[in-house]
């Protein structure tokens, strides 16, 4: 990188542009609060439902939710440290 | 010829002048300042547009009257009829909007941007702007230069009016400094014929500058400074109202039949209100005359008379024009019909795009998604559905039982007609962009082009299994009918899933949520495989049947992963993080695999 590219990080980062991890991490929280709330929803409704059909596709939707949220929290982890 | 030796001969003009007159350099910097400033008070306005403004433009233009409303206040908000225009067409050719309802937001611009002639009139030549115009500009540069794109929009909003103030002060200045040297005042031409000659050069500078305000700012500090009299400012303003649909005209060249018709809208509304303005431009005087008397305004003051006739006739235009809308939106349908093109092409790559990496992607990306609407229709019927059942709540597993339409729809013809074309527009401009783009975005284009590879693919396959799809859906055997019928719905439920996200942009639909669909096709092709086994063994279908079967299946299996995979390629959230984020939970192939619990070889 060039010294004024350089120069312009630092100015960018005085001036208090965030490092896009940053604002993947903050997204990633978000993201994993959503699914979450998701979850639950999908729960509920697996547990108030008495069509076998209806059931099977909430559990599916459940498990791929449960497998993306667990890859979220390890990568979140990740960012934190 | 003539458009190519036009910008030679005015840049020769204006370098001649720039050298000849020091005043002249002051008002040209001033203009030029002022433009910069404009562009970039549009830019920060863009970055609201991502959501907000659109959402309010659909709550808010549903009645004629109610867009007309949003006309004004957005325009006066934002000082600039040009950007609301552009977002008007963009809605109208998207169908969020009808042409009346389009009509009604130009007119309310119209009005709208007379409060540009108040505020100069009334703060600008006034107050020192100038004064204003440092803090504005320190402040604006430096959130400008932030990663959030509110705080970018702020800085941009900021550093616009700063420049404005620029602008304008500058302006002042040069006129002042004129007037000691030379007093335009004597070219003045009194009468009617002075407003003719005038509202002819105010359309010129509008034209050549493509900003009404622009037009209007000199034309007040003209006045202002008593370089033109109140009469020729008058025939000006008019002209700088006839000339700003210019911009109009220009941003329809490219736009579909509902722009052209918008633009065509904007021309004679403008063209008739300066018509029945410079008819009746002493009566129009006289009102004038009289509120400026009732309103108390100081009796030299011509600039606040400028602005209040500026309102006055615009207003007087729309309500001339309100009641003939309705007609006017149907001649308008009548003189621009929609032709169906013989065949589809590209709708978004221009060789403009191809100079910025950015909006050669976004462009791209757009293309594809037109591609998949496209191809939708395709497989649609393809598949013997309706698009609309495909759109619908409806269960597609029960409507696929219905007994089938036996149309004779010829996929290659439509192939040929609406995608072949297409595609080969994306390639070739997929092929260009990449000898520009800079190598770490190269990835996204491989991307976008797989993407349409994908989605033409799909197409193919279901080209290939059509034939034993009308065949075996009413055949009599229910066991092989049920089969395809199976597969029917699992490819319209596909369907279904990326136009309620790349089309309708469904909340309940996210980039996650295809990992689900992709672990329930996993779990049907793994249960498809064991029912057809259990059906050769029982015998309830015939050998030929299960060929049939299983190279059907594999079609549709490949069109429906092929079209998930270029959905998740095509959607995009509002945010790069967000995107980023919802990217990185994405499930792998061998994850999908564990979770529909079936090996992980195939």
């Amino acid at each position: 990188m060039s010294r004024l590219g350089h120069m312009l990080e630092k100015i960018s980062h005085l001036l208090g542009r965030k490092p896009p991890e940053h604002a993947t991490r903050k997204q990633l929280h978000k993201l994993l609060k959503r699914l979450k709330h998701r979850q639950r929803e999908l729960e509920k409704r697996c547990e108030h439902t008495d069509d076998a059909h209806e059931r099977k596709r909430l559990e599916r939707e459940i498990k791929v939710i449960r497998e993306q949220r667990r890859k979220g929290v390890h990568l979140y982890r990740e960012l934190r440290k | 010829m003539l458009r190519k030796l036009l910008l030679p001969v005015i840049l020769a003009i204006l370098a001649y002048g720039l050298w000849l007159s020091p005043e002249f350099k002051e008002i040209s910097a001033g203009v030029a300042i002022f433009l910069f400033g404009m562009l970039s008070l549009e830019e920060g306005f863009k970055a609201f547009t991502g959501g907000r403004l659109e959402g309010l433009l659909r709550r808010t233009t549903d009645r004629l009257w109610k867009a007309l409303g949003f006309g004004v206040v957005t325009t006066t908000l934002m000082q600039s009829s040009s950007l609301v225009s552009v977002i008007t067409i963009s809605f109208l050719s998207a169908g969020l909007l009808g042409l009346a309802q389009g009509i009604g937001i130009i007119y309310g611009a119209n009005l709208g941007t007379t409060t540009g002639a108040w505020l100069i009139a009334g703060l600008g030549l006034k107050v020192k702007i100038a004064e204003y115009a440092m803090p504005m500009l320190v402040f604006g540069v430096i959130l400008l230069l932030q990663r959030s794109k509110t705080l970018r929009g702020i800085g941009y909003v900021l550093a616009g009016l700063g420049f404005i103030f620029l602008g304008i002060h500058y302006m002042k200045e040069g006129f002042e400094a004129f007037r000691s040297a030379i007093d335009l005042a004597q070219y003045a031409v009194p009468g009617i014929q002075g407003v003719l000659i005038y509202t002819l050069l105010g359309i010129l500078a509008t034209v050549i500058m493509q900003s009404s305000h622009a037009t209007l700012v000199l034309t007040l500090t003209a006045l202002s400074a008593g370089q033109i009299t109140y009469l020729n400012a008058l025939g000006l303003a008019i002209g700088a109202n006839v000339g700003t649909t210019i911009t109009a005209v220009l941003g329809a060249i490219g736009a579909n039949v509902d722009g052209r018709r918008l633009a065509a809208a904007h021309v004679l509304f403008n063209v008739v209100t300066g018509a029945v303005a410079i008819l009746f431009i002493q009566p129009f005087m006289a009102v004038v005359e009289h509120l400026a008397r009732w309103t108390h305004l100081p009796a030299g003051d011509f600039t606040l008379r400028l602005a209040l006739f500026h309102t006055l006739f615009n207003l007087v235009g729309i309500v001339l024009m309100l009641p003939f809308t309705g007609r006017m939106v149907c001649w308008l349908e009548r003189l621009f019909r929609v032709r169906r093109p013989a065949v589809v092409r590209a709708r978004y790559l221009h060789e403009a795009a191809l100079e910025v990496p950015d909006a050669a992607l976004a462009a791209l990306r757009k293309e594809v998604v037109h591609l998949f609407e496209q191809a939708f229709g395709i497989l649609a019927h393809g598949l013997n559905l309706h698009r609309e059942t495909i759109i619908s709540d409806f269960d597609l597993d029960h409507l696929v039982e219905a007994p089938p339409r036996l149309g004779d729809y010829d996929i290659e013809a439509h192939y040929d007609l609406r995608l072949k074309q297409l595609y080969g527009d994306i390639i070739d401009f997929a092929s260009r962009l990449r000898t520009t783009l800079p190598e770490k975005r190269a990835d996204e284009l491989y991307q976008l082009r797989n993407a349409a590879r994908g989605i033409v693919e799909a197409v193919k396959d279901v080209k290939h299994m059509r034939g034993n799809l009308v065949h075996y859906t009413s055949h009599e055997n229910p066991y092989i009918r049920a089969e395809y019928n199976r597969l029917r719905a699992m490819l319209a439920k596909v369907l279904r899933e990326l136009h309620r996200l790349l089309l309708e942009e469904d909340a309940d639909v996210t980039f996650l949520s295809l990992d689900r669909l992709k672990v329930e096709i996993r779990e049907m092709e793994r249960e498809q495989d064991e029912r057809l086994e259990q059906l050769i063994r029982a015998r309830r279908i015939t050998p030929l049947m299960a060929t049939s079967l299983m190279n059907d299946a594999g079609y549709a299996f490949d069109a429906a992963k092929a079209l998930i995979n270029a959905g998740q390629t095509l959607y995009r959230a509002s945010d790069q993080a967000e995107d980023e984020a919802e990217r990185s939970l994405q499930l792998e192939k061998d994850e999908i695999d564990r979770l529909a619990g079936g090996d992980q070889s195939s």
